[in-house]
């Protein structure tokens, strides 16, 4: 139950909200309690119904006082407006029948008879009583529609038309008296005269009843009667007759409502218990009231108030019953609900939550109940996974025990391994501080521990054994160590001596190859000496056979002249021959020009003969005579041409034989030249052989010189081979020297290094002596050992 | 006339309505509670009586300028007892402070109608001590009644006393303002609408209260056992 007590109440308090409702903007003694709230919002209600009631009061009253002003004031209108028809009518009608002939000058008779026809036959306006015929010096009425006023003196009457007679400013004048009374009648009266056109001293007097006639325009509305005052305020018409003659109380009322108002304009005065409309008559000095009774006038409003009055108290009596019935009940539902949720907050589930409500609240009881019962099924749940808790917890309970059993054990066990370290770990620091000999128990709760113990000992047993075998191993190489040290001091003597011959050796080598550098030199100047000759040898053979080849050429060339001039000579006694044949046909054309010369001479003979047969012909025969001069002149030009030729010929024949001759000359020369060159050629080819013979001398020469040259090469190459040979020999020698220093510097070397050795050995022998080994297991590999090595 | 008739018709109708309900009631209640029960018939039942006599236009008088119905101030001088008396025996209160209640309230409507008959400054005096008396049974209902009711009643008992209360306190609160409205005081409201008011606040009051009690009775009854024993031991 207790585990599920606090997140309940934290559940039911997140349900209600009750503690967050703290952001109202109501103060908190309000907003903490529904009623509160409620009664709040109610009053708020009522407020505001109260105040809506009282604005709508307020605005119906102003109306309907608006209303009451505009009626009265229209009503007083009205009956000023019929008030003064009546009056403008009457004093129309009053001028209008003054103005009658009858009365200016009818007879008495006459004059009472249309008075009393004006009234009887309603001539006048409504509420004229009487019509009278005045004489207005004395007042006397002398005639009238009432017959009780004939005779009457007005003046003893009092009327105020006789006692006061009015100045008239003509005939259309009329007059309006002051009310008065006479003893003939029981009301005030009002009178209206005229004077009488064209009679002095009469006038026509109107009789009115003004209560009568306000009387009938005031009882036009209930509650309200109308009174009229003229211009001094006086009443002249009121329902009271006492009052008539009498100042009304309006006439002094602040602001003067009376005085201050202009013809036809309207006033709305508002007494104590009176309302009263005033309308100034347009033609007259007259004022119409309308008085209304306050209260008659104001009922509808008084009645209207009255009943918003009653409607606001019927809605604050069902607010109320609201707030008190559904309000209180829903109170007093929460309240129990409420209860019953902190009952159940604080673990009670068994209280009631049954309801007779079947609203909201019905539902919330239902609500309540399932959450209840959840809430029953969870705190079942809770306890179960708490009895659940407890019994896993038990069980951890009792498995810590066997734990902690367990943990004592392996206590123990730890304990008895610490032991048994500790004891293995002596035994070891023994072996490490050079005691072999010592061994572990290997008894223990642990198999594992014994298992590691004989290991140890194993390990023991297999270090003491290489201890002692390393000992003796010690012993033997510092015995090899001495011997090595003697023998190689016997090697290093040897080495020195052998290296002193070698350097002996070195400086013979030497001093031969210096000698047979020199050797090297010579021979390299002889055979150099050699060459030269050699080349000048074969200069020389050059030469001479290039003077062998020149030789060649010349031989050539004088054979090739003499096969020229062979030729030239040729030609010439060929060209001989041809002029000789020249000469043959020159000779047969001097033949031919000869026979041409006979012909142009017998021509010419024929021709003078012609000229002279012309001669004779005479005259007809002229013609004759020229063609004979022209063949005649032909065959003398022939005959010059043929003589021409002739010369030439002969100076060609000349000049052919001049030819002739110098072509013999000329190969007679010729011939003379190829002998002359046939004896160079003789001698050209003696010199070649000469020239030959020579060459061949020189190129012996020149054998000769080369083979020595070679010779002396080859000398030359033995000497250099001489010489690399010692020069080779003495490196060598030097390196052999080097070698024997290095040998004797090694075995020195070698010395000092089987003398460390010997060194190490003792050392290590004494580190094995810290050792104590059992020595009686050891003796036999010992002994073995060192035989071994031997 | 003919509209206050029509009202006082009314709340003779309503009174007979809300008496016949809570006669009907009666065979309801639990056998226990069926003497206190009576109370809540007779308050609308005399209600009945006053509205016949003022239907019949019996028991008006002058009141100095307006008419005061006496037969309504003696409706109320017997009905309001019983309701406050009712109160009383249902918070299990004392006897004499059950005698105080009853004779305040009492008093409350003899001054009213002391205040009503008489005016000017005699009127609104009457009035005064009238509402001061009415305070002191306001002040016994919310405190040493209230504390014996929360005492002797259960949960549910307590609840139905403080609803009860609760709606005479703000109902009857109308009644000064109604009579200070009225012709009797300011002449605000006039007599018919008065009247009206009247009508519908005792029909509400009288029936209304019984009408509360006899649900709660019956919620009660069906609800649970033990709160009805409860409230029945008494």
């Amino acid at each position: 139950m207790k585990i599920a007590e606090e997140p309940f109440t934290q559940r039911l308090t997140d349900i209600y909200g009750m503690p967050t409702d703290r952001d109202s903007v109501l103060p908190s003694v309000v907003g903490d309690r529904y009623a509160a709230r409620l009664g709040l919002a109610l009053a708020f209600a009522m407020v505001v119904v109260v105040a809506f009631g009282a604005v709508i009061s307020a605005q119906a009253s102003a109306t309907l006082a608006e209303d009451v002003e505009r009626d009265t004031t229209a009503l007083s209108d009205t009956q000023a407006a019929q008030l003064d028809g009546w009056l403008t009518t009457a004093r129309r009608d009053v001028r209008t029948t003054s103005r009658l002939s009858v009365f200016a000058d009818g007879s008495q008779s006459a004059v009472q008879n249309r008075l009393t026809g004006l009234i009887a036959n309603e001539e006048v306006p409504p509420d004229v009583v009487a019509v009278h015929y005045v004489d207005t010096a004395n007042g006397t009425i002398l005639a009238s529609s009432n017959d009780q006023f004939v005779g009457v003196n007005a003046t003893e009457q009092g009327a105020p038309f006789a006692t006061d007679p009015p100045e008239f400013s003509g005939p259309d004048d009329t007059h309006v008296t002051d009310p008065f009374t006479v003893s003939v009648v029981d009301h005030p009266i009002i009178a209206i005269v005229s004077p009488v056109a064209g009679s002095e001293g009469r006038a026509i007097v109107y009789m009115t009843d003004l209560e009568a006639r306000a009387e009938s325009i005031s009882n036009q509305r209930a509650g309200s009667y109308t009174t009229v005052v003229n211009g001094e305020g006086e009443f002249i018409a009121h329902p009271n007759r006492s009052r008539i003659g009498t100042t009304a109380a309006v006439a002094n009322a602040d602001g003067d409502p009376l005085g201050s108002l202009n013809a036809s304009e309207s006033a709305f005065v508002e007494g104590d218990s009176m309302l009263m409309g005033l309308s100034r008559l347009d033609s007259h000095d007259w004022v119409v009231m309308v008085h209304a009774d306050r209260d008659q006038a104001y009922a509808l409003s008084d009645q209207i108030n009255s009943d918003l009055v009653g409607l606001i108290l019927l809605a604050v009596i069902n607010l109320g019953l609201v707030g008190v019935t559904i309000g209180g009940s829903t109170i007093a539902s929460l309240r129990r609900l409420s209860s019953k949720a902190e009952a159940m907050a604080g673990g009670d589930l068994d209280v009631d939550l049954e309801t007779a409500r079947s609203d909201e609240f019905g539902t919330l009881y239902g609500a309540f109940d399932n959450m209840r019962s959840n809430l029953r099924a969870e705190i079942a749940d809770a306890e179960a996974a708490r009895e659940e808790a407890e019994s896993a917890k038990r069980e951890a309970q009792d498995a810590r025990t066997e734990v902690e059993a367990e943990r004592n054990e392996m206590q123990a066990l730890s304990s008895h391994l610490e032991l048994k370290a500790s004891e293995y770990s002596r035994t070891l620091e023994s072996a490490a501080d050079g005691d072999l000999t010592a061994r572990v128990d290997t008894e223990s709760m642990s198999d594992a521990m014994a298992e590691v113990g004989r290991e140890i000992n194993a390990t023991l047993d297999a270090l003491e054994s290489t201890i002692a075998d390393m000992q003796d191993f010690a012993d033997n190489v510092m015995g090899a160590s001495d011997r090595v040290e003697t023998n190689a001091e016997r090697v290093g003597m040897a080495s020195q001596q052998v290296s002193r011959s070698i350097e002996e050796i070195f400086d013979g080598a030497t001093e031969q190859s210096e000698r047979l550098q020199d050797g090297s030199a010579e021979m390299d100047n002889l055979s150099a000496t050699a060459q030269q000759v050699a080349a000048s040898a074969q200069e020389v053979a050059h030469t001479s056979e290039a003077a062998a080849e020149v030789g060649e050429d010349g031989r050539e060339a004088a054979q090739n002249a003499i096969a020229e001039m062979s030729a030239i000579d040729d030609e010439t006694a060929e060209t001989v021959s041809e002029i000789n044949a020249l000469e043959d046909d020159l000779d047969e054309i001097g033949d031919i020009v000869s026979v041409i010369a006979n012909i142009v001479e017998q021509t010419n003979m024929l021709a003078l003969n012609a000229s002279i047969e012309a001669a004779h012909a005479d005259r007809g025969g002229d013609g004759f005579a020229v063609v004979a001069d022209e063949i005649k002149g032909l065959a003398e030009e022939t005959k010059a041409a043929a003589e021409d030729i002739e010369d030439r010929i002969v100076r060609i024949q000349s000049q052919a034989g001049d030819t002739v001759e110098t072509m013999e000359s000329t190969s007679e020369r010729i011939s003379e030249g190829v002998e002359t060159v046939e004896e160079t050629v003789d001698a050209l080819e003696t010199m070649v052989e000469y020239t030959e013979e020579v060459d061949t001398g020189i190129q012996e020469i020149d054998h000769a010189t080369e083979e020595q040259a070679r010779t002396a090469q080859d000398v030359q190459a033995t000497i250099d081979e001489l010489s690399s040979i010692s020069q080779q020999t003495a490196a060598e020698a030097d390196t052999v020297a080097g070698a024997a220093d290095d040998q004797s510097a090694s075995i020195e070397t070698v010395t000092d290094s089987a003398r460390e050795l010997r060194d190490r050995a003792e050392d290590l022998e004494s580190v094995l002596e810290q050792f104590e080994v059992d020595e009686g297991g050891l003796d036999d590999t010992t002994g073995a050992a060192a035989t071994g090595d031997d | 006339m003919t509209t206050i008739t029509t009202w006082f018709t009314l709340g003779l109708l309503g009174e007979l309505l809300g008496t016949a309900l809570l006669a009907y009631g009666y065979s309801l209640v639990p056998e226990a509670t069926r003497k206190r029960y009576l109370l809540l018939v007779s308050i609308p039942g005399i209600a009945v009586v006053a509205y016949l006599l003022l239907v019949l236009g019996v028991g008006a008088v002058d009141g100095g300028g307006h008419t005061v119905y006496v037969v309504r101030y003696v409706d109320w001088l017997l009905t309001t007892p019983i309701n406050v008396l009712y109160l009383g025996l249902l918070a299990q209160a004392d006897r004499e402070t059950i005698v105080k209640l009853v004779g305040l309230q009492a008093l409350t409507i003899g001054f009213g109608f002391g205040g009503a008959v008489a005016s000017g400054a005699l009127a609104y005096a009457l009035f005064a001590l009238g509402t001061a008396a009415f305070a002191g049974v306001v002040s016994l209902l919310y405190g040493e009644v209230a504390d014996a009711a929360v005492v002797a009643l259960s949960d549910v008992g307590a609840s139905l006393y403080r609803t009860l209360r609760n709606f005479v306190v703000v109902l009857w609160s109308v009644y000064p303002v109604v009579w200070l409205l009225g012709a009797a005081g300011l002449g605000v409201m006039d007599v018919e609408t008065a009247s009206l008011v009247i009508v519908y606040l005792d029909v509400v009051t009288k029936v209304g209260f019984g009408v509360i009690a006899l649900h709660a009775w019956l919620t009660m009854d069906s609800v649970t056992a033990s709160d009805g024993i409860a409230v029945t031991a008494d």
